[in-house]
């Protein structure tokens, strides 16, 4: 007989290591259900470049950052390092993802950093805006990246779409925020300026 | 909250008990509190007010602190099974139930996604509205083919009804001709798409006997005087209805039969009432009411009516009937047949097919259609069955232009990527199957012998899977739907069947465990819904089908409701009951 509701063994060691991260306090608030979307509530910061996350270092969250800059930079609109989806990426991994694909994050942040040593032999935080587009394309291209390596980068890289576009910047600047369209309309033509729309809100 | 309206504890003889107060609980309110008959609603969960009870509703992404994602955690430890439900995400969880407090079992080598909703209004806030009568194809399958027992009603016992509730509802959707979907009484329908236009002409031209039709939906597209008088508003075309939503622009029970109900002062409702068994009159052999848990103090109370409808959703009345026992009737007073708890149905949703769809790029649209586009069943009686398998299924299915999330692991790194996410992407088309399953005897929900819930009420155990008919239909669809898209123009389609991964409950679409029939032998209920047994006992809601057919299934089990309560009126003028 299966009973549905069992909790799998990956949880407690994810419960156990919270409690090494927050405290117990808060890993008990988790584990009773409670209280979580007030100790967990995630609000963008100005400064989480310059602080360790829950999942990331410093020095990673600086990284993440910059790689958060270089695939989606400043435009007409603000970048994805300027809405902090470096923060939210941190906080999403942890939040809503498994062990499994916060390493596969952990590890993409460091082959970055890896290829921008080998490369031009500094930091990722230290190389030119060319550079780091440099870097970050042979990843994709596989020139300095495995398959494996390509996929978790290409992973990292949707949690960081996934957060500028669901940001407030990504809805109501980068897309067309549609809150209340009025109705349906099955045709309209598209022009240069279309933009997508960009106000779902759920996923 | 309405005094008045709300009652826990009352030695009030009612004329009506209504055990449940979803899409079939609220039209039983309606229909006898307008006939001047005095109700109580019974529900399990607690009190949902329109528009002042839905904290989610408009609220954008960012301002949610997992942009709208349920944590991880919480979603393992009392969401495991709800989390399973498309519509399921942290704006809509307080409208499913909690699976740490409602657990149940699944026999060995099966599994079972039950999907609850324990609110006034249950499910009908989170349906997916999607609406359509059942044909007499449907209802003679099981005789025809001989799965099943035969419906005991044709679609002239249903016709008028299925209108009368579609005037009412507020039903989107085109007069389309069709013998095998017959038309509803219908509000205009929302617009297709310009490809999907397209794509119906290249059916109509390649497979004729595949019709295309814009999916029929309980929106109002344009309402009528008669829904404006009941406060309700056009629809917005948000798609974000599963929050709830105070425009009442798609049916609920909020939005439509409750407020008719309550308008009649006939209607009471007593909320955080798990109702645990029927109370039942041996030597009158009538139930006189109900035996009530509190949700919250877990204490005991009792509810006494002259007739019961059972509209509590097919698992949970069903679980209420099996826990209705006597010492006589052990396996549950309306049980003679044998048969409550066996038969359960879903449908099969286990396979899809994407494709790209080349072209249409100065082509869009605005808002966010509430439907999709639906290819009835094209097997629909016995000489267009496939060799390998019985039955057929329908199609639902969209064409769209893919927003950030189809293109968010495409490669590119830069402005250019950026801006170009912010275009609208290609055209896409896809199908999804909406299967039938078959009655069978051997899937079946029963009471543990051993578990109680924390009501104690008997848990429930499941032991139910797809057959290899399911299965060679959902494989055969992969390739029909393939070929379809094909015809209709796509390239790079992708399809997979998923019938090993998504168990049935999947579709939300519980079935046949008090089914309907001629014969007291075989069957629970009779043609109006009214137990074989006892005749002051009704059970109106899934739990009453023969036979799954294609369809979504609601629109038919409210037409049902209004007629069992038409019948068990003049049952009670007749005084038979």
């Amino acid at each position: 007989m299966n009973n549905v509701n069992e909790i799998n063994h990956r949880r407690r060691a994810f419960l156990q290591k919270l409690s090494h991260t927050l405290g117990s306090a808060a890993a008990l608030s988790v584990a009773t259900g409670s209280g979580i979307s007030v100790a967990f509530a995630y609000t963008p910061r100005a400064d989480s470049a310059n602080n360790p996350g829950l999942l990331f270092s410093q020095m990673q969250m600086q990284i993440l950052s910059d790689i958060c800059a270089t695939i989606l930079p400043t435009t007409t609109t603000k970048s994805a390092a300027d809405v902090d989806c470096h923060g939210f990426v941190d906080h999403q991994l942890v939040q809503c993802h498994s062990e499994q694909q916060q390493k596969i994050c952990i590890d993409a942040v460091s082959l970055v950093s890896e290829n921008a040593q080998s490369a031009y032999g500094d930091v990722f935080s230290n190389i030119n805006e060319k550079q780091r587009i440099k870097v970050l394309e042979d990843i994709e291209a596989r020139t300095s990246a495995t398959r494996e390596q390509k996929e978790q980068f290409s992973f990292l890289k949707s949690l960081i779409v996934f957060g500028y576009f669901t940001s407030e910047e990504g809805i109501t600047k980068a897309t067309n925020f549609q809150p209340y369209p009025g109705g349906f309309k099955g045709s309209i033509p598209v022009t240069a300026d279309t933009k997508v729309w960009g106000s779902l809100n759920y996923y | 909250m309405n005094e008045k309206l709300y009652i826990n504890e009352t030695r009030e003889q009612f004329d009506v008990l209504v055990v449940g107060s979803g899409v079939t609980g609220g039209w039983a309110a309606k229909e006898f509190t307008e006939r001047g008959f005095k109700v109580l609603m019974i529900e399990r969960g607690r009190v949902v007010e329109h528009r002042k009870d839905y904290p989610t509703e408009a609220k954008p992404a960012w301002t949610f602190p997992n942009r709208t994602k349920v944590n991880d955690l919480l979603t393992e430890q009392e969401y495991s099974v709800q989390s399973k439900c498309y519509a399921f995400n942290d704006t809509t969880k307080h409208f499913f139930g909690n699976d740490r407090d409602l657990p149940y079992s699944t026999e060995d080598g099966t599994d079972f996604n039950w999907i609850r909703g324990n609110q006034l209004g249950g499910k009908s806030l989170t349906w997916h509205r999607q609406t359509y009568r059942m044909s007499d194809y449907d209802f003679t399958a099981n005789k025809k083919d001989g799965y099943g027992n035969d419906w005991p009603i044709r679609y002239k016992d249903l016709e008028k009804y299925y209108g009368y509730v579609e005037k009412f509802v507020g039903i989107s959707g085109n007069t389309d001709g069709l013998k095998q979907l017959p038309d509803s009484d219908c509000l205009p329908p929302f617009d297709m798409k310009v490809p999907e236009i397209e794509a119906k002409k290249r059916m109509a031209e390649n497979f004729p006997d595949r019709p295309m039709v814009i999916g029929r939906a309980a929106h109002l597209s344009s309402p009528s005087q008669f829904h404006i008088e009941q406060g309700r508003m056009k629809c917005q075309a948000r798609d974000e209805c599963q929050k709830g939503c105070s425009l009442g622009a798609y049916f609920s029970t909020q939005s439509s039969t409750l407020p008719a109900a309550v308008k009649t002062g006939n209607l009471h409702i007593a909320p955080n009432s798990v109702v645990h068994s029927l109370i039942y009159d041996h030597g009158k052999n009538r139930v006189r009411g109900v035996k009530v848990i509190d949700a919250q103090s877990l204490s005991t109370r009792e509810y006494f009516g002259n007739v019961v409808f059972l509209c509590a959703s097919t698992i949970a009345s069903t679980q209420v009937l099996l826990n209705s026992k006597t010492r006589a009737r052990p396996n549950g007073i309306a049980n003679s047949s044998g048969v409550t708890g066996h038969y359960l149905m879903d449908h099969c949703y286990n396979a899809r097919a994407q494709g790209k769809l080349p072209g249409w790029e100065d082509e869009y649209y605005s808002g966010r259609r509430p439907t999709g586009i639906y290819v009835p069943n094209f097997q629909y009686t016995p000489e267009k069955y496939k060799k390998n398998y019985v039955r057929g299924y329908a199609l639902g299915g969209e064409a769209n232009r893919s927003d950030f999330k189809g293109r968010a692991t495409n490669d590119g790194i830069g402005a250019d990527f950026k801006n170009s996410l912010t275009k609208p992407g290609a055209w896409h088309f896809g199908f999804y199957a909406q299967g039938e399953m078959l009655p069978k005897f051997d899937n079946q929900v029963s009471l543990s012998s051993s578990k109680t819930d924390r009501w104690g009420m008997p848990q429930l155990h499941f032991n139910v899977r797809w057959s290899d008919n399911e299965k060679a239909m959902m494989d055969d669809c992969a390739i029909e739907s393939e070929k379809m898209l094909r015809a209709i123009g796509c390239e790079d389609i992708q399809t997979s069947v998923s019938y090993h991964n998504s168990p049935p409950g999947s579709a939300i679409h519980e079935l046949g465990t008090a089914r309907m029939g001629r014969d007291p032998k075989d069957s629970v209920l009779n043609a109006y819904n009214q137990a074989h047994d006892i005749p002051n006992l009704f059970v109106t809601d899934g739990s009453s089908y023969c036979s799954s057919a294609t369809v979504n299934p609601s629109l038919t089990f409210m037409a049902l409701t209004v007629r069992a309560v038409e019948f068990c009126v003049e049952e009670m003028k007749q005084r038979r009951i």
